[in-house]
């Protein structure tokens, strides 16, 4: 039989259940898996096993219904790795230092705490001489290693001052930080040298199978899929940095990486046909005959919120999601947060599901939401999914303007509290600059019972037909006053929004995965044939 | 007959069937719970709304119990307890900790907490936390162990042991509509495991059987919330779904050896008629009768035994069910009838309503300069202490003033003939240790989440023995002690414009009991911009005083020379700004304007700040001569400076607003205030208006203030307001009275 080989090549750490590639790989694999059509194969790195079993339990698909072909051993250096990165945050937490000397503190005082009450305990003076005795024998036995113990805390003592010393005359500190960068700079360099081995294994051990005829890679940033013998289908979700090329430094070796695929690619999937027309013919001169277009359907959120049989008469979808969230908070945050003890229902709130990329705006949108709160003075919090702890612009305004109990930051979460804070956010909200949130972000959205504000961009504009609907969802992401007079009137206004967008919602849902599904597996059976 | 209301708070939903008819028989009122918390239900948890129509309480007081989750780890929220303690005289509740605590530390009647027994050798006392049980122990002329089978208390001690009540547990109605239908037809053992995926337990168990019967067909039935692949596993079954099970399979086999917990499962299937095969040791063998055929002591003799009814032995099948009847009488209705009325009723029909004690409310002010509005919070704390003493005159209210800021002798004389007591105290720092001890002496169990808390010291009781503490003012950096229920009175939400509002902040309002506030913008504000529970926010009428001795400044007040500016000392750069604006002002126009700033919020930093700002003024010709500074003045002298001023702005949100306005519309003054909702409302409480600027805005809103026709503009915007309502009218008593009343 022959068969569909999926690369995995996702890096150590990735989550796959929280990334859009993941879901759309669950799409795939679920559809599939309904239709009974088992001729998939996985491949991927050992170090990927755990997080693709995962995905598949999310979404409820049966851990051996697809063949999962990995690599023998995680090598060495991503275990290294993986161990230095979880010291590190470990360290963050409380040094081991200081741990082992509270440890050490604790135990001595317990030690001569017990000491001392047995001793005074004592009431026959032979017995405490004999008592005494003991504890001298012992003493005496163990002092060579309390002196030897002491010599090693004098001479780190006195290396700990030579070094501060010779830090202040000779600025040994800079040297040091050169000698460090250098060396992250080459163990990251051998890190990524690893990595790749391990994909060309894989790519290895695709090639000794002669069953698999064609294999479907989910993203552009694989080059080593050039040494696979098979046909390869390429997903490419689109090329964003092209037409944001002053916001994406650092990308120059991923770009490269993005170019070898699209050369290599037997066949190109992308989501829109902006991205063939923009980003695959104009940038990159593929030819047309070579991209399929495979839009999304799209996405029913309200199976995530959905509860069991036996209680969905007590429960309903709203008291779940309230629920989800408030065991989030109680997990996460303690009673100084602003959405401790609190009901979500109750709190104007609009969402924005995505992750972090410039093109996503979200600075602006919080922007916005300063407008929205003092300039309007309304009390409109944004809950966003993007992790920003690492933007330093975006945190820094938050900070400035007294924005922390307004901006609310949950990532990395699972598709049941995805699920429920879109449930309860008042409205759900997306600036982004680039493909606009049809049908991902609106779907997810309005399949709980929440309408969306969107982007005005020709992406989003050519898919609504009511210029009413337009006018009242649509603003201008380029400009924050926009997106905030579009908050507030959308907070105001949300029931008579979702109504109005019944008619998009039902345009969307004409398209099924089952559908979308059945559009990937007509690429793939071309190469199969 | 008894009329006695309960609640009870178990929402089990087999137990619910047998025990609530029950009681309803036994001639109760019974409240049970709505709101419930997903783990509940899916441990065979069940809402009903049947026995609401038992209730003879108003309506809207059930409506609000009919929404609150019984079981959330939240502290019991003031108007829950004021309803229960009205209405109810007895509570059933399971063994969920968060729910008996909440009734241990708030009701008021008998709490009979329902032990259906622990696994293995387990007692309840192992499982109890230490301050919860030493509570338990406080009020256990009150509290009663009401367990299930007779041997459960045999392995308890203290308060459990002591206050035990023997209330069996009977089986619903509808378990006995397959009575005697088994047939057996199909060759099948039938075994039950829940949530298999959910817990390890359940994972072993279902592991086990499937080792131990792999050489028999069977079918594992029980609820999965989280699908298992295995299609011998049913999951969730439809009762009518599972009653053909009963009928149907041949036998089942029960694994629990546990001596004081038994599932329902077997009890049904012996109802039906079908032999149930059991082990040595397990509660059916304690329950049973001298001859037991259905027991087994090894899994080897329960798989004989399991064959030999599969293989059709008909005499073995009739013994053994014959043999559980003796078991099945232990959960009739008859037998627990029986054992209640003999049990339950007598505590019932003894109990004496609980004694309503008078209350006492201690009142802090821990503004930190507190001195120009003293008229104002001893109005404030009168009209507090009289709405009080409507409700009860034995009530009782004392002003507690931080230490170093009044004369204990002769300010607040004004409250001594309301008898209020005025005492002396600090807000202290306490360390977590300190904490935890004083926390375990109150018998008080609460997650601490910091490692300082503040505590008001008076070096006497430190307020423990006062039933509420009541904080004036928002300002306290620390949060404040969980050892008493606490309220705090917040006028508005302004600082969120120029601050984080902390999180320690945030956490004594989240922690308070009740938070008193004068305007419906800052209520709503609280619930959108802090998350508070809305129903703990109760609207104050805004209080003022008339300023004392008035009669002498309204005189005064017609010699107006200067503009007031009040300024707030927190906001150093806003006043900088400001004071290059009246530079501008000076610059442009050649005019004698004097103009007056009042600097509020005289912190730690103050005096510097008014230092830097006295520099700037002295060094800069324009304004030496005709801008004056002002702090930390007395009221007499603050009255005067409001007295005699031609109008008074406000740019920006300041502590004590509404006290600030209400003396300047006292002395008819312009007042130009910066935008806030909150201040349209108090334009209707004052009956005037105000004129409203955007301050915030980037433009010179000072200058544009200051260049205009002074006096035509007053003569034009004054606004003939309305009589000033007499604050200590039974108006605002009555007002403040039905405040408390909802609480209390």
């Amino acid at each position: 039989m022959k068969k569909v080989g999926m690369f995995l090549g996702f890096q150590p750490g990735d989550n796959l259940s929280i990334h859009g590639i993941g879901r759309l790989l669950a799409f795939i694999l679920k559809e599939n898996h309904l239709q009974d059509n088992d001729n998939i194969i996985l491949f991927c790195p050992e170090w990927l096993r755990d997080s693709l079993k995962a995905l598949l339990k999310d979404n409820k698909i049966p851990l051996n219904k697809f063949e999962i072909v990995s690599t023998e051993k995680i090598p060495l250096g991503v275990i290294v790795r993986n161990f230095i990165k979880k010291r590190k945050k470990e360290r963050k937490k409380v040094s081991k230092r200081e741990k082992f000397i509270r440890n050490i503190k604790d135990r001595a005082a317990r030690f001569i705490h017990k000491v001392s009450t047995e001793l005074f305990s004592t009431s026959s003076w032979g017995i405490l001489s004999i008592k005494l005795i003991a504890y001298l024998v012992v003493l005496v036995v163990i002092s060579p290693l309390i002196f030897l113990l002491g010599i090693l805390y004098l001479v780190f003592r006195i290396v700990k001052l030579l070094k501060l010393s010779i830090n202040k005359i000779i600025r040994v500190t800079s040297i040091s930080k050169k000698v460090t960068k250098a060396f992250t700079k080459g163990k990251d360099k051998i890190y990524l040298a690893v990595i790749d081995n391990e994909l060309n294994k894989l790519v290895r051990l695709i090639n000794k199978r002669k069953d698999v005829n064609v294999c479907y890679i989910p993203s552009m940033v694989w080059p080593q899929i050039k040494d696979l013998k098979c046909a390869k289908v390429v997903a490419a979700p689109d090329i964003v940095f092209y037409d944001f090329p002053t916001q994406f430094q650092g990308v120059d070796s991923i770009h490269r990486k993005i170019r070898k695929s699209v050369a290599v690619a037997d066949h190109l999937i992308c989501y829109s046909d902006y991205v063939k027309d923009h980003h695959l013919i104009k940038q990159c001169g593929v030819k047309s005959s070579r991209i399929t277009v495979i839009k999304h359907a799209n996405i029913d959120m309200s199976q995530n919120i959905k509860v069991s049989k036996s209680i969905a008469r007590y429960l309903n979808e709203i008291q779940n999601a309230k629920q989800v969230v408030k065991k989030y908070i109680r997990t996460y945050y303690n009673p100084g947060h602003v959405l401790y003890f609190s009901d979500l229902e109750k709190i104007d709130y609009v969402v924005y599901s995505s992750q972090y990329r410039p093109h996503k705006n979200i600075f602006n949108l919080i922007k916005a939401i300063k407008i929205v709160n003092r300039d309007f003075m309304s009390t409109i919090k944004l809950l966003i999914t993007a992790d920003i702890e690492n933007v330093q612009h975006i945190k820094q305004y938050i900070k400035d303007n007294h924005l922390e109990n307004e901006i609310i930051v949950m990532h990395s979460i699972s598709s049941e509290l995805l699920a429920a804070i879109n449930t309860l956010a008042t409205c759900a909200v997306n600036p982004t600059l680039f493909e606009g949130g049809f049908p991902f972000t609106f779907s997810e959205a309005y399949s709980v019972g929440t309408p969306s504000i969107i982007s005005d961009i020709p992406a989003v504009n050519c898919e609504i037909e009511d210029s009413n609907l337009k006018e009242n969802m649509l603003f201008d992401p380029y400009n924050p006053y926009s997106i905030a007079e579009k908050i507030v009137w959308a907070v105001d206004n949300a029931e008579m929004l979702y109504n109005d967008q019944n008619v998009l919602y039902q345009k969307f849902g004409q398209r099924d995965w089952r559908k979308v599904v059945n559009e990937y597996n007509d690429v793939f059976n071309k190469f199969l044939l | 007959m008894l009329k006695k209301r309960v609640l009870w708070i178990l929402n089990h939903d087999t137990l619910g069937k047998f025990e609530l008819p029950l009681m309803r028989d036994l001639g109760f009122e019974i409240f049970t719970p709505k709101s419930v918390t997903k783990e509940i239900l899916q441990a065979s948890g069940s809402v009903t709304y049947e026995y609401d129509t038992t209730l003879t309480i108003p309506e809207e007081d059930l409506k609000i119990l009919n929404q609150y989750n019984f079981y959330e780890n939240e502290e019991m929220p003031f108007y829950i307890r004021k309803i229960i303690n009205s209405y109810f005289d007895i509570a059933i509740v399971m063994f969920d900790f968060y729910a008996i605590k909440n009734l241990v530390y708030y009701f008021e009647g008998n709490i009979f907490a329902r032990a259906f027994g622990l696994g293995q050798n387990h007692s309840y006392v192992s499982i109890t936390e230490e301050n919860l049980f030493l509570k338990m122990e406080q009020i256990k002329n009150r509290f009663w162990f009401s367990h299930c089978y007779q041997n459960i208390k045999d392995i308890e001690s203290g308060v459990y042991k002591e206050k035990a009540v023997f209330m069996p547990l009977g089986l619903p109605e509808e378990f006995y509509e397959i009575e005697n239908q088994w047939n057996g037809k199909q060759n099948k053992l039938l075994f039950f495991c829940s949530r298999i995926k959910i817990f390890n337990d359940a994972e072993r168990i279902y592991n086990e059987f499937k080792k131990n019967f792999s050489g028999f067909d069977f079918l594992i039935a029980g609820n999965q919330p989280v699908p298992v692949d295995d299609n011998r596993v049913t999951g969730f079954l439809e009762r009518e779904e599972l009653n053909a099970l009963y009928r149907e399979c041949k036998v089942m086999f029960y694994h629990s050896t546990y001596p004081r917990h038994l599932h329902y499962h077997p009890l049904e299937a012996m109802i039906a008629g079908m032999p149930v095969i059991y082990l040595d040791g397990g509660l059916l063998s304690i329950l049973g009768g001298k001859r037991q055929t259905g027991c087994a002591k090894t899994i080897k003799e329960a798989q004989s035994k399991v064959k030999r009814i599969l293989d059709g032995d008909e005499q073995f099948i009739e013994w053994i069910r014959e043999d559980q009847k003796e078991i099945l009488y232990k959960f009739s209705y008859e037998y627990n009838r029986l054992e209640w009325e003999e049990n339950f009723l007598p505590i019932i029909a003894s109990a004496e309503p609980a004694a309503k004690s008078p209350i006492t409310l201690a009142v802090f002010i821990t503004d930190h300069e507190p001195q120009h509005h003293k008229d104002d919070y001893s109005k404030q704390v009168e009209l507090l202490s009289k709405g009080l003493k409507k409700l009860n005159p034995l009530n009782n209210v004392t002003l507690n003033i931080l230490s170093e800021k009044f004369d204990i002798e002769s300010d607040f004389l004004e409250l001594k003939e309301p008898k209020v007591g005025i005492r002396q105290y600090n807000l202290e720092s306490f360390s977590l240790e300190a904490v935890k001890d004083s926390l375990h002496l109150t018998f008080r169990q609460e997650p601490l989440w910091f490692d300082q808390y503040a505590v008001p010291v008076d070096h006497a009781r430190n307020y423990i023995n006062t039933d509420y503490w009541l904080f004036l003012n928002d300002n306290i950096e620390q949060p404040i002690i969980p050892i008493k229920s606490y309220g705090i009175y917040i006028e508005h939400l302004g600082s969120r414009f120029y601050e984080t509002y902390t999180s320690t902040k945030i956490y004594n309002l989240k922690m308070a009991t009740f938070i008193l506030t004068n305007s419906v913008h800052t209520k709503n504000e609280l619930i959108n911009h802090l998350g508070i529970n809305g129903d703990k926010i109760l609207l104050l009428p805004p209080i003022n005083a008339e300023p004392k001795d008035h009669l002498p400044l309204l005189i005064m007040s017609h010699l107006s020379d200067h503009i007031l500016i009040e300024l707030d000392l927190d906001q150093p750069e806003s006043i900088m700004r400001l004071l290059n604006d009246i530079s501008d002002y000076f610059r442009l126009f050649n005019s004698d304007q004097k103009i007056k700033l009042h600097l509020n919020n005289n912190g730690k930093n103050g005096v510097n700040i008014i230092n830097d700002i006295n520099l700037y003024i002295n060094d800069n010709e324009l304004l030496n001569e005709k801008v004056i500074v002002y702090s930390n003045l007395g009221s007499n002298e603050y009255n005067a400076l409001y007295a005699t001023a031609k109008k008074i702005i406000f740019p920006h949100h300041l502590k004590n607003m509404f006290f600030k306005l209400s003396k300047a519309h006292f002395f008819s003054k312009l007042i130009i205030i910066n935008e806030y909702p909150v201040y349209k409302e108090y334009e209707k409480d004052l009956g005037c208006s105000f004129r409203f600027m955007k301050f915030q805005s980037k433009s010179n809103v000072i200058l544009e203030i200051l260049s205009e026709d002074l006096t035509a503009r007053i003569e034009e915007e004054k606004i003939i307001c309305e009589q000033i309502k007499d604050s200590s009218s039974e108006w605002y008593i009555q007002k403040i009275s039905e405040m408390w009343r909802k609480m209390l």
